[in-house]
């Protein structure tokens, strides 16, 4: 009842704090040098007709004015129409988080995985060459520059080896499969095409593990420095004396307590990556959130800036409070009041 | 040994060797199996069919050629619509879904006379409907060319089924058809497109899904996934295979990449056969040196030295042409374009040889001439000018500056952004700048007349006998009688030089060497015949 009291106080808080980052953001964007109209149409549009589009666009009407409009719209569930595309900007929203989504599930499951699992052999292997390796890899995964890993990793597995397509979402002679979610992996699964899942898949490897490397560094650094501090812990010396294996020592009584810090981190790559890595998205050719994103900056696009940073907001307000709800989960001296 | 490195890696994370060796068998057979699943579903059968894969950067916003904000929709669009003419070996005017036409005795009036029988993509028949449809939505789209139409057709009215009169405001007949061979003003059909003016959103309405996007043309949209892939089939049922156009290529897949540098791997890695637009100039003499790639130019962007009258001492001819004789076009091609085109001596492109004339050739490199002209003038240490500038013009301006310095012109170089510069330039503050022009329709008048008037309000040259001309060569029914005008036009030009050429600059395409047959097409309205009507030969 309490965290259900909670949940609800910090939905209701996130209301007011959305109302004052979108005004933030609307006003930042308007004060910005560059016309929209101007970036679109360039050299090409007469003084005449750009103030005509200006006036399409409301554009020409005072700031405040064009405040009430956007908010008024918004309260309706309108988040306008991109200037650039003139499609709805939830309909290009729609369109593009699920391509960023899939990326961005299996960028945490490798950090996850292959950081607690690093974390974890170089906690129980402290000061040992395990140990030593693991850190000094996790330290040069943590410098690399996604987007030169990116790079490297493109050069390397696609055009010397052509282990891996170059880039996009799928091979050009498969056929997608029809839209069930939007997402293609859980559609071709559901479709039963597993050509088309093994396809996308082979398709989001690479930029995944290029955004993962420094997700897997930090997990495994967090995770090995918690662990070897939860194994020194009284109650760790108590349950070995008690004679429970390694295992259990491990899992039940260590892993659980040194994990906490470790899921913040998660949650919070994982919601930094659902606005769409611009780079990684350019590098390997994938319509997603980012690439959206940069289109919209590239044409002062804002009601597209806008629509994606709410999307942003909201997401990120979301995971909050899930991983609220996971520690009181897991941790049972966590209460929330 | 395996099995103790197994142990040593797992240790005490509790795994017993049994389950380590049991996941790593596990998703090794998971991977193999994996694999040869996934290669026996992604290998095509072998097929004689005729596939080209165009790789881009250039990504459309929308295909519907009345909202168009770029020309990379134009160019997708060639391939599924058709247009009222066309253009015969790049070169030459001719009637297409219009078959014939005629120009009244004032120039004013276009009667087309359409086709019959053609139809569109879901078996309904074009008509003279569909052309006056086509017209009067471009002054409510937001297309950013739609301007040619609005600007210039007074009415559009049906006469008959086949038959449509053109009214234009002023007499410029031979223009008119020439923007009416362009994609962006081709016929869409009306009866798919449940749109008007009234409920089209500022940007045009989404009436016109791709699930009824159909065209006349030589081929038919099958997919569109945006900002992903085109896949076009060939139109088994073309109207035209009668007139001799047949496409060889029987599907065209069109991709979109994020970056030149993904464009260029995707060519080495062959994933595409074929490119558009978005090489990186930087790359195209690797590929040139690649053996398994064919490059192809053409020469395609006008580049010119712009001098703004009202910034003195830029209203005086002489020092213009001092600063025409003291500007090397050969370095400026060499080195600040990186030799990535050809010089031109006029302000249209060298092939264009029906219209070229090097009349700007006079003022060759000559520094000497040059000071001489500045002393004259009044200025025989020179002066100080600003050049305005975006980034992507740092190497050619900076050469400009080089030479201009050589005989005392000491030349300020100004970077800013390019909305920027529109902005100074149209407020008057800019004294000179390197403009760029790639044409809006291949016409002369394009080419040159447009740049100038469009110039004119910001670059405060006038001259009356260039404007009276532009009159007479607008309204004239014939090319030969145009081109007469239009040297005198360009003799104009060359004397007062309120721009000085500098080069025309390449266009590539670039190809695999399976891809026999293709022919770059000078003339940008019909891409079509190239990519369409080359062939795959592959071993």
């Amino acid at each position: 009842m309490e965290l259900k009291l909670y949940i609800m106080k910090r939905i209701l808080l996130g209301i007011p704090m959305l109302f004052i980052l979108l005004t933030v953001l609307f006003v930042i964007l308007h004060i910005m040098p560059g016309d929209p109209v101007e970036a679109l149409y360039g050299e090409k549009g007469s003084p005449e007709f750009l103030e005509e589009m200006r006036h399409r666009l409301g554009l020409d009407k005072p700031l405040l004015n064009q405040y009430f409009d956007y908010f008024s719209g918004l309260l309706s569930g309108n988040l306008g129409y991109s200037i650039h595309s003139g499609r709805p900007v939830i309909h290009e929203i729609i369109r593009t988080w699920p391509v960023t989504l899939q990326y961005c599930i299996l960028t945490t499951l490798f950090s996850i995985f292959l950081g607690l699992f690093l974390g974890i052999i170089s906690a129980l292997k402290k000061e040992k060459i395990h140990d030593f390796i693991i850190r000094g890899i996790s330290l040069v995964a943590f410098s690399l520059p996604a987007f030169w890993l990116g790079l490297l990793l493109q050069f390397v597995f696609c055009l010397r080896t052509g282990l891996f397509p170059l880039g996009g979402i799928q091979s050009l002679n498969l056929e997608t499969p029809p839209s069930i979610t939007g997402v293609i992996l859980v559609d071709s699964l559901l479709t039963g095409n597993m050509v088309a899942f093994v396809d996308v898949l082979r398709h989001l490897v690479l930029p995944s593990i290029a955004l993962a490397a420094q997700f897997v560094a930090v997990t495994c650094r967090v995770s090995r420095a918690n662990i070897v501090e939860t194994l020194g812990e009284d109650y760790i010396t108590t349950a070995r004396a008690k004679g429970a294996s390694e295992t259990v020592v491990l899992y039940r009584h260590a892993l659980k307590n040194a994990i906490l810090p470790v899921m913040t981190i998660w949650a919070w790559s994982f919601a930094g990556l659902l606005g769409g890595s611009i780079i990684i998205e350019k590098i390997f050719t994938l319509p997603g959130m980012g690439s959206l994103l940069f289109t919209g900056i590239m044409y002062r696009d804002y009601p597209l800036i806008q629509g994606i940073l709410i999307f942003f907001a909201i997401i990120t307000m979301v995971v909050s409070v899930i991983l609220d709800v996971v520690y009181a989960l897991l941790d049972p001296r966590i209460r929330y009041s | 040994m395996e099995l103790i490195t197994i142990k040593k890696i797992f240790g005490k994370t509790g795994i017993t060797k049994i389950q380590a060796i049991a996941i790593i068998a596990i998703i090794v057979i998971a991977a193999i199996g994996g694999v040869f699943y996934y290669q026996s579903g992604l290998m095509p059968a072998p097929t004689a069919e005729q596939v080209l894969v165009i790789g881009t950067t250039d990504r459309p916003t929308t295909l519907d050629p009345g909202s168009l904000l770029t020309s990379a929709a134009a160019w997708t669009d060639q391939f599924v619509l058709d247009t009222l003419f066309t253009f015969a070996n790049g070169s030459e005017l001719i009637p297409w879904l219009a078959e014939s036409y005629t120009i009244s005795e004032d120039g004013k009036e276009i009667d087309l006379y359409l086709e019959e029988g053609v139809m569109w993509h879901d078996g309904s028949e074009f008509t003279a409907e569909d052309v006056k449809f086509s017209i009067d939505r471009e002054s409510y789209l937001p297309g950013v060319m739609n301007y040619l139409i609005t600007m210039n057709i007074e009415s559009c009215e049906v006469i008959d089924t086949y038959h449509v009169k053109i009214k234009t405001i002023e007499a410029m007949p031979m223009i008119m058809l020439k923007i009416l061979s362009s994609s962006l003003y081709a016929p869409v059909p009306k009866d798919n497109i449940q749109e008007t003016a009234e409920n089209a959103t500022a940007w045009g309405c989404d009436a016109w899904g791709y699930d009824v996007f159909v065209g006349t043309g030589p081929y038919k949209l099958v997919e569109y996934v945006i900002d992903e892939k085109i896949v076009l089939e060939k139109n088994d049922n073309y109207w035209a295979k009668t007139k001799g156009y047949d496409p060889t290529i029987d599907t065209i897949i069109i991709k979109y990449y994020g970056d030149p540098a993904a464009l260029r791997m995707a060519l080495e890695t062959k994933e595409i056969d074929i490119t558009f637009r978005g090489l990186d100039p930087l790359d195209i003499p690797d590929l040139i040196a690649n053996p398994d790639i064919e490059v192809s130019e053409i020469p395609f962007t006008f580049e010119y030295l712009d001098m703004h009258l009202n910034h003195a001492p830029l209203n005086n001819t002489k020092v213009r042409k001092a600063i025409a004789y003291a500007v090397n076009v050969t370095n400026v091609l060499e080195k600040g374009f990186k030799n990535r085109g050809v010089i031109t001596y006029s302000c249209m492109p060298p092939p264009a040889e029906f219209w070229y004339n090097t009349l700007f050739a006079q003022y060759h490199y000559d520094p000497d001439m040059a000071v001489e002209l500045l002393t004259e003038a009044g200025y025989p240490d020179g002066f100080n000018i600003e050049l305005y500038l975006h980034s992507e013009l740092i190497d050619p301006c900076t050469v400009i500056a080089a030479d201009l310095a050589e005989v005392g012109i000491d030349v300020k170089l100004v970077l800013v952004d390019r909305v920027e510069i529109r902005n100074l330039r149209r407020n008057g503050f800019i004294p000179m700048e390197v403009g760029g022009w790639f044409p809006d329709y291949p016409d002369p008048h394009n080419w040159m007349t447009e740049i100038f008037f469009y110039h004119q309000s910001y670059s405060y040259w006038h001259s009356e006998r260039f404007e009276e001309l532009e009159i007479l060569e607008k309204s004239a029914s014939d090319d030969n009688t145009r081109k007469t005008y239009f040297s005198e036009m360009s003799q104009i030009v060359a004397e007062e030089v309120p721009l000085y050429p500098l080069a025309f600059v390449h266009k590539s395409v670039a190809y695999q060497e399976y891809v026999k047959n293709f022919v770059y097409p000078t003339n940008f309205y019909c891409e079509v015949f190239g990519y369409g009507y080359c062939t795959i030969e592959k071993d």
